[in-house]
């Protein structure tokens, strides 16, 4: 990614901007129709509409980011109305509608955090990655990581210790991506 | 201090005095050093929970992309195209259709309440609720089903039929004859064995997992571990059992098994000297409540489906 997002109304800004929201979105997307398909396909319509609007969204002024998550929000409640049971579209339209504008940007920055936090952890090495999903994400403890990897709880904790260096320094290089 | 001896100094499950002293001091000295320790802990902390994050491919996506940002010029002349090829196809669709002979095959749905099922090779599955098991196989040569949802197998011994899960992915479920737990529900995906051995193949390799043992998949990959829970199957069970349990465990155990979302109080998590010992069956959650507020002084809030904790002491 050493293009610049600022630069995002030129085709390789564009990818990279891509490049940088498509993975969050589709998260996004999937949070609400719960389908892996579906998500795909409103994402891939939010980056068409977005490339044949630019020039009128850069006179507009929108801030990108936000604009992102709000299409693809809208757009997957379009397809619901459209696709699925007038019952289910309600549902999650009044789950939405419950959060406020707060709420939307916090879980904007939830999802972001998330995929910051997943990308950088699928480039750690094999054990510091694997002690790393062990304590955060099954809750073991560092004794409990050592025995099962057969390792000491000192090499344990040490290891976790690098993993959180190394994921906030890719965290740190990538962020101004996700300004 | 250094990063490294810092980070340690963070992730010590119980520290000193002197090192929460230590922390504290280091902490306050600078607003740099106050930002820092609040991403360090962001990131060391179990709340991120990457379980529900998907990996998409961004690559495919973009030239998907590209394809469509290019054809939205030339649309018409294919739809023009893909009319003549839809009546081609429905053409011969219905030409073989007549042709194929049917074979039954079993759809076995939960909605509202667990299902307990017998397959035709007496198996017997407990499907949780709004889960489903499809068999794709008519069970005379392999015995194959696909699951949705959250179900437990006993699976009856047959060297001969290999038992098949099919999963998300193309992922599956090899057994010849054991009892585990499968969690499929398009953001989890999780296994428990609780005898005998199963195998797991997915796209990259085959993992064979025995009695106790967990898997799941995590950031897309599959993490294999062991930790015994003993209200993992209180689904199928009916019963949770705490014994010598801190609140922490009592609540994840009673949010999965009732479904709701639950939050401590940072203050409460510190110290843990209240240890649960009961068991509750068939019971509902607001007697399940009422009789924590017995026990341990339990006070908590609600709001719609979410509870949270904010006082307790025995």
């Amino acid at each position: 990614m050493n293009n610049n997002i600022a630069d995002w109304t030129k085709k390789d800004g564009f990818k990279a901007l891509f490049f940088a929201f498509y993975n969050p979105l589709c998260n996004y997307a999937f949070s609400i129709l719960k389908n892996e398909s579906d998500a795909k396909d409103v994402v891939n319509d939010v980056f068409l509409k977005i490339w044949d609007d630019r020039n009128k969204l850069v006179i507009e002024g929108v801030k990108l980011k936000s604009y992102l998550f709000k299409s693809t929000k809208n757009r997957s409640l379009e397809w619901l109305r459209k696709k699925s049971t007038k019952q289910k579209y309600e549902e999650v339209f009044t789950r939405l509608k419950e959060q406020n504008l707060e709420d939307a940007s916090l879980e904007e920055d939830k999802i972001l955090l998330k995929e910051q936090i997943s990308n950088s952890v699928r480039q750690l090495p094999d054990k510091c990655k694997q002690i790393y999903l062990l304590r955060t994400q099954n809750g073991l403890t560092f004794a409990e990581i050592g025995t099962h990897l057969n390792i000491s709880k000192r090499t344990a904790e040490n290891q976790m210790a690098i993993a959180i260096k190394k994921i906030r320094e890719i965290i740190k290089k990538n962020s101004e991506y996700y300004k | 201090m250094d990063i490294q001896s810092l980070l340690l100094l963070i992730l010590k499950e119980d520290k000193s005095k002197e090192e929460y002293d230590k922390l504290k001091s280091w902490k306050s000295e600078s607003k740099e050093n106050l930002e820092m320790y609040q991403e360090y802990i962001k990131l060391a902390e179990q709340g991120v929970s990457l379980e529900d994050y998907k990996e998409f491919d961004t690559a495919k996506g973009y030239n998907r992309f590209e394809d469509s940002r290019k054809s939205n010029a030339i649309l018409p002349k294919i739809l023009i195209l893909f009319l003549l090829a839809s009546i081609i196809a429905a053409f011969f669709y219905f030409k073989n259709a007549s042709n194929t002979e049917e074979i039954k095959l079993h759809h076995y749905a939960a909605d509202k309440e667990v299902q307990i099922i017998e397959l035709k090779d007496k198996s017997i599955v407990n499907i949780n609720t709004s889960s489903a098991i499809t068999e794709i196989t008519d069970f005379a040569s392999t015995r194959e089903v696909s699951l949705k949802g959250e179900a437990y197998f006993d699976i009856s011994r047959d060297v001969e039929r290999p038992f098949k899960v099919h999963l998300e992915n193309e992922n599956y479920i090899e057994v010849l004859g054991t009892t585990f737990n499968v969690i499929n529900d398009g953001e989890k995906l999780e296994i428990y064995v609780f005898s005998g051995q199963v195998a797991l193949h997915t796209n990259e390799r085959k993992i064979h997992l025995s009695q106790g043992d967990r898997i799941s998949k995590i950031n897309g990959d599959f993490v294999k571990y062991r930790r015994p829970d003993d209200n993992y199957l209180s689904w199928k069970n009916k019963k949770i059992v705490f014994k010598e349990a801190g609140i922490t465990t009592v609540m994840e155990d009673l949010s999965r098994h009732y479904d709701f979302d639950f939050s401590i109080d940072k203050n409460l998590l510190k110290n843990q000297n209240c240890k649960i010992n009961s068991q509750f069956e068939n019971e509902t959650l607001e007697s399940v409540f009422s009789e924590l507020s017995k026990i341990i002084n339990l006070k908590y809030t609600k709001k719609g489906k979410s509870y949270h904790i904010f006082d307790l002491n025995c």
